[in-house]
């Protein structure tokens, strides 16, 4: 991970600045008393003030989080260690809500769900925080998905476009490639767009692993790396998603793009489980509680656009004129492939689509092993690059008409012309959405892909060298049609004299092969 | 504990109710207070526990315990037996402290006042309590009830508590508090 750079005299200044800001005086509080602790769950007789969701101060200097306030008791979780918690210590309420720092002092940093930085580089010196519960701007704030948020990813930029502010889906079985597209859209945002990345319940070397591989492709200067690692408690692993979120919201407010990945919710809803039984809440389908659906729908509904208005409001008129967007990108974990159980079903309702991968595709070699039929993106389209929703309406179409005369070409010995084409140019539009991890394509590069294997510049070409053959087409524009790239990554336009030129550029490029 | 509070609520409701009726709140509270103190006695509270012993062997011997006839006014003795054994019939005979606090609080309500804990590092004069007092009651605005402590461990200032309420202006509860804001 990064290197120390930790000052002596910084935290020096922070402790001295902090003396100085501190208001000595009689303080007013609301007490109580812990009757029970067990597994970071405490009940507090007492505490007849505290409020949902109050952060609350153990004598030690923890704190945690009020959930259940009943007649005589308050069921609190605990965020941190509880080793030095003890029955009879006094309980205080706080009169705030839990809340995190944000900003952009953020980026580039590996925090917990508290904010606190764990990468060793020292305090982070952000000057706004803001509570990690939220409600999500109201519809009269909101923009409609118009502007197209690029993965680089061939096959999700070309079928299942995701635009600024939508909430995409990934959903799939363990192993399938669901953190590999996470990963890859993060190193693509090039031109501004913010990301955060929320790790729950991950091994601390798979989170470390993953931001030396965002160090090594300079993806990691742009984003706020947010882990509540396996080794947490429940209560830090099912707040961290939200933490995250405030962090994401900062920016949306202040009029810029946001990208927020939740991986995964799965191991969210499951500490959300383990916190709500421990707290005796009625256990409902597989034993999660009644509130599961809006642990995610509350979550996922801040992921939103909202309108130059509401940029304008937040930033007292120093933003004037720009819309701010946060797209959510959840990660759903199936179990063999059961899209059908609880916590998929709700965030697949939720979301506005979902990106499908399939682990037969992924052990065929088909990666990123999305499943094309099942795939869908509600509000992409409208978001799409003009000249990817151009050239890639026939793809999904041609792939599939070929699961269709696939199916069907098992039985038959004999194919007609018409179905042997179909079937062939089906092949290599599967080969040719086949994409290697950390190499994400800018919009000119797909464009030119997708034209080669929809003009039928492919079709002479043996399946197995499709893949080299689209690598030395991408050398080959770059070297010799940069300007050409440039101005289609700029403008996402596509019009006759874009057609005229990708012909060339292909005819010249198969000559010199 | 939170549940024994819970189990009491209807408890000591339901004394409250006969007591104020009768118009023998402080009679009452005398009872529960000796009851309270009785039962708080380990081997009592074992003796409560051994579930080999039945309900009524265990509430015969409590009322034993109890000098009824000099002790308290004959209008409730009968009244205190019948509690003493319904609460054994029902093996409620360890809430009788949560029964006592809530009976207390009741009362308190019912009288417009508040029982008031104030811990101060060193001794203080009548006056000074007397205007602590005044303060309060004016902050309340309930006739105050005040217990004074003296606890050399607030270091400096005092700390009142009520209920759940608490103003501490104690230098070690400020020193807490600083202790809280600094750590990084």
């Amino acid at each position: 991970m990064a290197k120390i750079s930790l000052k002596a005299s910084e935290i020096s200044d922070l402790i001295r600045e902090r003396i100085e800001k501190f208001d000595s005086g009689i303080i007013a509080k609301n007490e109580g008393k812990i009757v029970s602790l067990s597994d970071g769950i405490v009940r507090i007789h007492g505490l007849s003030d505290a409020q949902y969701g109050e952060r609350l101060a153990f004598e030690t200097g923890d704190f945690g989080i009020a959930l259940n306030l009943e007649q005589d008791s308050v069921g609190a979780v605990v965020l941190g260690d509880c080793d030095k918690l003890a029955e009879g210590q006094s309980v205080r309420c706080t009169g705030e809500v839990l809340s995190v720092p944000v900003g952009p002092e953020l980026l580039g940093r590996v925090v917990n769900a508290l904010g606190a930085p764990i990468d060793g580089m020292g305090p982070i010196k952000s000057k706004l925080t803001s509570p990690i519960e939220k409600v999500a701007p109201g519809v009269i704030w909101r923009q409609s998905v118009n502007s197209s948020l690029a993965t680089g990813l061939k096959a999700i930029d070309s079928m299942i476009p995701i635009g600024r502010g939508q909430r995409e889906l990934i959903v799939g079985d363990r192993q399938t490639g669901k953190t590999a597209i996470a990963i890859d859209t993060i190193i693509n945002q090039r031109d501004g767009v913010k990301c955060i990345y929320v790790a729950v319940g991950q091994k601390a070397s798979s989170i470390s692993n993953l931001v030396r591989k965002l160090e090594e492709h300079g993806a990691m200067k742009h984003t706020i790396v947010v882990a509540a690692t396996a080794s947490e408690s429940a209560a830090l692993q099912y707040i961290s998603v939200y933490s995250a979120c405030s962090m994401g919201e900062y920016f949306r407010d202040n009029g810029e793009d946001a990208l927020i990945i939740f991986d995964d919710l799965t191991k969210q809803a499951w500490a959300y489980r383990q916190v709500s039984l421990l707290l005796r809440r009625p256990p409902g389908r597989e034993a999660y509680p009644g509130d599961v659906f809006y642990l995610h729908s509350r979550l996922l509904e801040r992921a939103s656009r909202v309108n130059p208005e509401y940029v304008k409001r937040f930033t007292k008129g120093k933003v004037v004129g720009k819309t701010g967007s946060l797209t959510a990108l959840p990660v759903i974990e199936t179990q063999a492939g059961d899209v059908s159980a609880f916590v998929p079903t709700n965030v697949i309702s939720i979301t506005d689509g979902q990106i499908f991968l399939e682990t037969d595709l992924f052990n065929s070699g088909i990666r990123p092993a999305i499943n094309a039929g099942l795939s869908v993106s509600r509000v992409g389209g409208a978001a799409q690059t003009k000249i990817v929703k151009k050239l890639g309406g026939g793809i999904r179409l041609a792939l599939a008409q070929y699961r269709e005369l696939a199916a069907f070409a098992q039985f038959a010995s004999d194919l007609d012309e018409a179905t042997r084409r179909q079937l062939e140019r089906g092949r290599r539009v599967t080969e040719m959405m086949k994409q290697k991890q950390y190499s994400p394509f800018s919009v000119g590069e797909i464009a030119v892909s997708l034209f080669s294997v929809e003009k039928g510049y492919c079709d002479d070409i043996v399946i197995d060298k499709i893949i080299d053959f689209e690598k030395g087409l991408h050398a080959f524009v770059k070297s010799n049609y940069e300007a050409l790239i440039s101005e289609i990554n700029s403008t996402g336009n596509y019009d006759d004299k874009i057609e005229k030129s990708f012909h060339e550029v292909l005819s010249e490029f198969k000559k010199s092969r | 504990m939170a549940e024994n509070i819970t189990i009491a609520r209807p408890y000591a409701k339901a004394v409250f109710h006969i007591a104020k009726n009768a118009n023998m709140l402080n009679e009452w509270d005398k009872f529960l207070s000796y009851l309270s103190i009785m039962i708080n006695d380990e081997v009592v509270v074992s003796f409560i526990k051994n579930k080999t012993i039945s309900y009524d062997i265990k509430s015969n011997l409590i009322i034993e315990f109890i000098d009824f006839e000099n002790t308290f006014s004959k209008d409730i003795q009968n009244l205190c037996v019948n509690f003493i054994n319904s609460l054994s019939y029902y093996g409620r005979l360890l809430c009788v402290k949560d029964i006592y606090a809530l009976y207390k609080n009741y009362v308190n309500i019912e009288l417009g006042r508040i029982e008031v804990v104030i811990k101060v590092a060193s001794t203080i004069s009548n006056i000074q309590k007397d205007e602590i007092i005044i303060c309060l009651a004016n902050r309340f605005n309930k006739k105050i009830s005040a217990f004074f402590e003296v606890d050399e461990n607030l270091l400096g200032g005092f700390l009142i508590k009520t209920g759940d309420f608490v103003l501490d202006s104690s230098l070690i509860g400020n020193l807490n508090s600083l202790r809280t804001k600094i750590m990084i």
